[in-house]
């Protein structure tokens, strides 16, 4: 089990950063690695989403519900169902100037392979770190392109 | 100061894996395979308790785990597979072993492990002869268990390698007859040429269709890594030994009253104390003979590539088992499909083997056609 933290700081504000939250698709067009990506349910706060994501030319797997906090600019993730043995984390978008918001996430990735994991880890670390390195910049690409 | 060893092993099925690491079950084939990928070598291991019964030394041997399935080995590309074992070669010998094995798949990339040596420097055997030695020695063993006598057996080996050199070279002088069949005909013919003339006498190449010599034979053995098309189990005479040395296994028997048997094991010398600590999935006091070579040499003190690439010779066939037997190493019990053979199903062959006659299932397969 381990985390990854990323921060970024960005010029777009937190409405058109969420905005990425309510119409995640468009992440589809940019993020090269996400192969698949369909929103399966959606309730006023909680969105149900199915994701096939290429690492090194294998798809990974998993359903997930991402729950809006919008009035603390959080977005609290969790796996649903998939080839993790747990995922969670949550986006994080805080105003830290008049102009600049730090876009930030944490997550928590378990592959429920406690035996192999000490000889493992630091690799799928590493690939994790990559992967929400792009998400993190494909987001703030998004947002800025929206302006 | 105990002697150190290290064998390089690698989960040969995904059965195995999940054995070992329950969590990969969940996860979809290629991803536990990726995962594999990007995993690094690790000390699986350490075989405790072997001590020589001549010289009384114990002997450590560190299992060296190189993450990569048996299909993983065959569908990498050669130098990714080849770079892997030397990953963990190398991390064998920053634990200070003074020989090395590789085992299994590991001893087939790389020229056979040349190539792994090229990149070492300690000594890299793949313990090839004593595998070559062993596995004669089971099928005389089985032998023994179902209670007949070899020098009426008839034996056909489809095979123009080593392993089908080395049952004629160990079993030839106790057995009836030897019939070789392999496509590479002049090759099989070189090799009877240079046989002693009390063997060669013994010996005839096949080159046609054997059905009507596989009737009347008693040890049928696959030394090549395919399933042999020629055979066909109808045709053959009840209460037969059939050995199969491919890998994975490609014969698989229905009739009750045949012995399908692979591989070979051995005991290490060593009584209670010994300890594999780690699951092969085998009795904790067995292990491969791929395993046991280096433990044999290393209780000789010769740390030195015994089996290295695809030279091999008869004399040193002779010579590892010699050492071997010297050293307190014994046969292990016949196997199949990495399943020790219980005494039951020997029984069961011996006991529907007794009457009926193959030349009526030779009929009967006619009679079908």
């Amino acid at each position: 089990m381990y985390a990854i933290d990323i921060k970024k700081h960005t010029y777009a504000s937190p409405r058109q950063l969420l905005r990425i939250w309510r119409n995640p698709q468009v992440l589809l067009k940019s993020a090269t690695s996400i192969k698949k990506f369909e929103v399966l349910k959606r309730d006023k706060n909680n969105t149900f989403t199915a994701w096939d994501v290429d690492v090194d030319k294998v798809l990974i797997k998993w359903n997930q519900q991402d729950s809006l906090d919008i009035k603390n600019g959080l977005i609290n993730f969790k796996i649903c169902d998939g080839e993790f043995n747990g995922y969670d984390g949550v986006w994080s978008i805080k105003s830290v100037s008049r102009k600049i918001v730090e876009l930030s996430v944490h997550v928590n990735i378990d592959w429920g392979i406690p035996i192999l994991a000490p000889y493992v880890e630091k690799m799928l670390q590493k690939k994790t770190y990559r992967i929400f390195l792009n998400f993190i910049n494909i987001i703030d690409q998004i947002s800025h392109d929206e302006r | 100061m105990k002697d150190k060893i290290g064998v390089i092993i690698h989960p040969i099925d995904r059965r195995l894996l999940c054995n070992y690491e329950p969590g990969m079950k969940r996860l979809g084939p290629n991803v536990a395979d990726k995962i594999l990928e990007w995993m690094s070598p690790f000390h699986a291991g350490t075989i405790e308790g072997a001590v020589s019964v001549v010289t009384k030394e114990k002997l450590d041997v560190d299992l060296v785990m190189c993450p990569l399935l048996l299909e993983q080995m065959a569908s990498l590309s050669p130098r990714r597979a080849l770079n892997k074992v030397i990953k963990a070669v190398r991390f064998a010998e920053a634990r200070e072993a003074r020989a090395i094995a590789l085992v299994a798949y590991t001893a087939l990339v790389g020229g056979r492990g040349v190539k792994v040596q090229e990149a070492s420097n300690v000594p890299i055997t793949t313990g090839n002869h004593l595998s070559l030695a062993a596995m004669p020695e089971s099928v005389l063993s089985a032998i023994g268990l179902l209670g007949k006598s070899s020098y009426d057996m008839k034996m056909f080996i489809f095979g123009a390698n080593p392993l089908a050199y080395a049952f004629v070279h160990r079993m030839g002088h106790c057995l009836k007859k030897i019939y070789l069949c392999h496509p590479a005909v002049e090759k099989n013919k070189t090799y009877l040429e240079a046989l002693p003339n009390e063997l060669k006498k013994k010996v005839k190449i096949v080159n046609c269709n054997p059905i009507t010599i596989l009737g009347g034979v008693d040890i049928v053995v696959n030394a090549t890594s395919r399933y042999p098309s020629l055979l066909n189990e109808r045709l053959l005479k009840s209460g037969s030994i059939i050995f199969d040395a491919s890998y994975p296994r490609t014969i698989n028997i229905s009739r009750k009253d045949l012995l399908l048997m692979d591989g070979a094991m051995m005991r290490p010398p060593g009584g209670p104390n010994f300890n594999f600590n780690f699951n092969f999935n085998f009795p904790t006091d067995l292990c491969y003979p791929c395993i046991a070579e280096p433990m044999v040499l290393a209780f000789e003190d010769r740390y030195e590539s015994y089996s290295l690439g695809k030279d091999f010779s008869m004399h040193k066939v002779d010579i590892i088992w010699e050492l071997a037997i010297k050293h307190g190493f014994d046969l292990g019990p016949i196997t199949s499909y990495e399943r020790i053979i219980p005494k039951d199903k020997i029984d069961e062959v011996k006991r529907l083997s007794s009457g009926r006659h193959s030349f009526m299932k030779v009929f009967d397969f006619f009679k079908q056609k």
